[in-house]
């Protein structure tokens, strides 16, 4: 079976074919459906199979991506309240009211809050709320992602976020979390422990301290991959080294393989400290991409044994020389330094940004 | 391919625009059109009527990219001092008088033409009206965003925004070419801030802003700079459209520019960016809108969006309009607006419908304006 899907800011649809004997079964529909299914019937095998390489091959062109694990083929569900419907008056909460009482929820494995109305005033808290209540509707529920919006639709560090508490206890089986945005953004009044979560993503502007204290004290068990974007002091970032410290140590996260520290003000300073510290030895892939690294971290990290064992180090957007590129490259190594950035202005007065200050 | 009309240009006579065109005709194996240039039109070294003959059709091309010919503009605009402005690079120089002489220009010709039984390939009354942005969404109706207003000073404006509670507007001038005097506004009540983006580079050397187009998309933050920059453009009759966010494709917001020629749309491209403005000279990407997966319906849509406005058109034989599909909702189909009509949007080399460029699609059609085969 060939399983493709097409995502845009329009649509979310996916495409498959089945190919049995010299019949096959053309599956197609908006994801989070089960489609509508047609089978055709050719003179061979032979000619089955043609025909569905060919098919499959109008749909890559078309843009279409295949999704080859099967554990990735979720059915999804996307509420989102465009700009249109914000002016007619239409709420996220009225969107979520009528999604849990549809006869698809309970099969949802991935629910996306995209955008809401007014993002940059609003939060997304009642719907949120609703969510929780009636988590008992969506069992098998095991991704939310809140606040999947473009610079065109808000700024990223205008977003209005909510308080997670209740996500966390609601929904013990989650296994994904993606947050965008910080403002007013509480992930957990409580000390954070949950069995099943793998992983965890904030993206912001800037992400403030205090969710450093949180997530360092946390009980995560399972988490595999955690990327926090760091962001600047402007938009909420009001930690430093020492708050990231933490992370550096091995066992904090026993299940850890990926940590993406990203988009920060501090690369340098981070590269340096990270270079030689423990958790390297439990990683796999390490992101400090989207800051402002340099030179001075990019020596840290390609002196680093630890780094060296990597599986991948992802250092994309970032203001290393051409010099110090060529040798990244000249490792041979999984190493993306791709979108090599130039900072404005000369010597001491050179100014430097991460990717996501807007 | 039929008998060789009579063709005549009006042009920059260095301008690419020109060598374009004229490839499109020679491929066609027609005669190489006649060319009068801006410059001398506009000194009134010639006229128009001393170039037409019976059965002449006549091209009007961008007056742009010409300092001489923008600082007669000027001077019929009303700018006295328009002769011994020096040449800056992308200096923005009195929008608003710029556009009441290229009016002026524009209304000489068409006067001309009527005298003499001109066909044009756009009418001088049509160029005007895609000019005049207000007066062009006045008469596209809801095919096009509604204007919410325009104001007397960036105080004003802010009073309308906080009463009404708008939080994204694009503020453009009423008569310019491609992004140049437009801005991306944006606000937080709760916070009071403020975010603009925008091409106009500003600079004050002698205290004085002065306003340039860049190349390069500009962010202001200051709330200070950003009242220069609006006053600016409220100065010179800007109006204020709600910003509707385009979708997005591998991360960057995209709109199509589709040329109509004779009625239809034909030539199409996707213009994708970083930023709120897609226009392809900001160093954004083109790419083949068959790579977006649009479905079917958003496509009809779109062209029958096209077709619409090309009616209100009546006098081109060809516009280049620039169309949002609005970042929808899965629930909600798409309704396509048109962002921009460009009386000069052909200006789309190597692109092709039907095997044909924009300049050879536009000869085969021309038999639509004069009525030969």
């Amino acid at each position: 079976m060939t399983y493709l899907e097409f995502k845009d800011g329009t649509s979310h649809k996916f495409w498959q074919i089945e190919l049995e004997g010299s019949a096959f079964t053309v599956t197609f529909g908006r994801i989070g459906t089960a489609g509508q299914a047609k089978t055709t019937t050719c003179e061979s095998p032979e000619k089955a199979t043609k025909e569905r390489d060919k098919l499959v091959a109008e749909k890559v062109k078309k843009g279409y991506v295949e999704v080859a694990q099967a554990s990735e083929k979720k059915i999804s569900r996307r509420l989102a309240v465009s700009y249109d419907e914000a002016e007619e008056g239409k709420t996220l909460l009225s969107k979520m009211e009528a999604f849990l009482e549809s006869d698809g929820a309970s099969g949802v494995d991935s629910l996306v809050i995209a955008s809401w109305e007014e993002p940059q005033e609003n939060s997304p808290q009642a719907a949120l709320d609703l969510l929780c209540r009636h988590a008992a509707r969506l069992p098998g529920l095991k991704e939310i992602i809140v606040g999947d919006m473009d610079s065109e639709e808000c700024e990223i560090s205008w977003i209005i976020q909510a308080d997670y508490t209740g996500v966390l206890a609601a929904f013990p089986g989650l296994e994904s979390l993606s947050i965008q945005g910080s403002s007013s953004l509480v992930l957990s009044r409580d000390p954070i422990a949950h069995d099943t979560l793998t992983k965890l993503v904030i993206r912001c502007g800037g992400l403030p301290k205090v969710i450093l204290h949180l997530l360092a004290a946390a009980r995560l068990p399972a988490l595999q991959h955690l990327e926090l974007y760091l962001g600047v002091d402007e938009y909420g970032f009001d930690g430093s080294l020492e708050d990231l410290r933490p992370f550096f140590s091995k066992g904090l996260f026993p299940s850890l393989r990926s940590l993406g520290l990203v988009d920060s003000e501090i690369a340098d300073e981070i590269a340096a400290a990270i270079a030689g510290a423990e958790v390297l030895e439990q990683l796999e892939v390490l992101d400090l991409s989207q800051g402002t690294l340099t030179d001075v971290g990019g020596r840290a990290l390609l002196d680093s044994p630890g780094v060296q064992r990597l599986k991948r180090l992802d250092l994309h957007y970032h203001y290393l020389s051409d010099a110090m590129v060529k040798e990244f490259k000249a490792t041979g190594r999984n190493i993306d330094v791709s979108d090599q950035q130039e900072a404005d202005g000369e010597g001491e007065d050179a100014w430097r940004y991460p990717a996501v200050t807007e | 391919m039929g008998a060789s009309p009579d063709l005549l240009v009006l042009a920059n006579p260095e301008n690419r625009r020109l060598s374009l065109f004229q490839g499109a005709v020679c491929r066609r194996g027609w005669n190489p059109p006649r060319v009068v240039s801006h410059s001398d039109l506009l000194a009134g070294r010639t006229t128009l009527r001393d170039h037409v003959r019976p059965g002449t059709v006549v091209r009007i091309e961008s007056t742009g990219e010409n300092h001489g010919v923008d600082c007669q503009i000027l001077s019929l605009g009303g700018i006295s001092e328009a002769g011994s402005i020096p040449e800056e690079r992308g200096r923005l120089l009195h929008p608003s008088a710029w556009f009441r002489g290229f009016r002026a220009y524009m209304e000489s010709l068409e006067r001309d033409g009527e005298v003499c039984g001109v066909t044009w390939f756009n009418s001088p009354s049509d160029i005007v009206a895609m000019f005049d942005k207000p007066g062009f969404k006045r008469l596209l109706g809801d095919l096009a965003p509604p204007t919410l207003g325009t104001f007397g000073s960036s105080a004003e404006f802010s009073r309308w925004a906080e009463e009404s509670g708008a939080c994204g507007v694009f503020v453009k001038l009423p008569a310019a070419s491609s992004a140049s005097g437009v801005a991306a506004w944006r606000a937080q009540r709760s916070t009071g801030r403020q975010v603009l983006r925008t091409t106009l580079e500003m600079a004050d050397p002698d205290g004085q802003p002065r306003f340039y187009n860049s190349l390069r998309l500009r962010e202001y933050r200051d709330p200070h700079r950003i009242t220069q920059v609006l006053d600016f453009l409220f100065s010179e009759g800007a109006f204020v459209e709600p910003w509707i966010p385009k979708p997005s494709f591998q991360g960057m917001a995209w709109d199509l520019r589709v040329l109509g020629v004779a009625g239809k749309p034909a030539h199409r491209i996707a213009r994708l960016s970083r930023g709120p403005m897609t226009n392809l000279h900001l160093g954004n990407h083109r790419l083949d809108p068959e790579g977006l997966g649009l479905s079917r319906g958003v496509w009809e849509a779109v062209e029958r969006v096209v077709e619409a406005t090309l009616e209100r058109l009546p006098g081109s034989l060809y516009a280049g309009l620039d169309v949002v599909v609005p970042a929808g909702s899965p629930d909600a189909p798409a309704k396509p607006l048109v962002l921009e009509a460009n009386a000069f949007g052909d200006l789309l080399p190597g692109l092709r419908h039907d095997g044909l460029d924009p300049w050879e699609l536009e000869l085969s059609r021309l038999g639509t304006k004069t009525g030969l085969p």
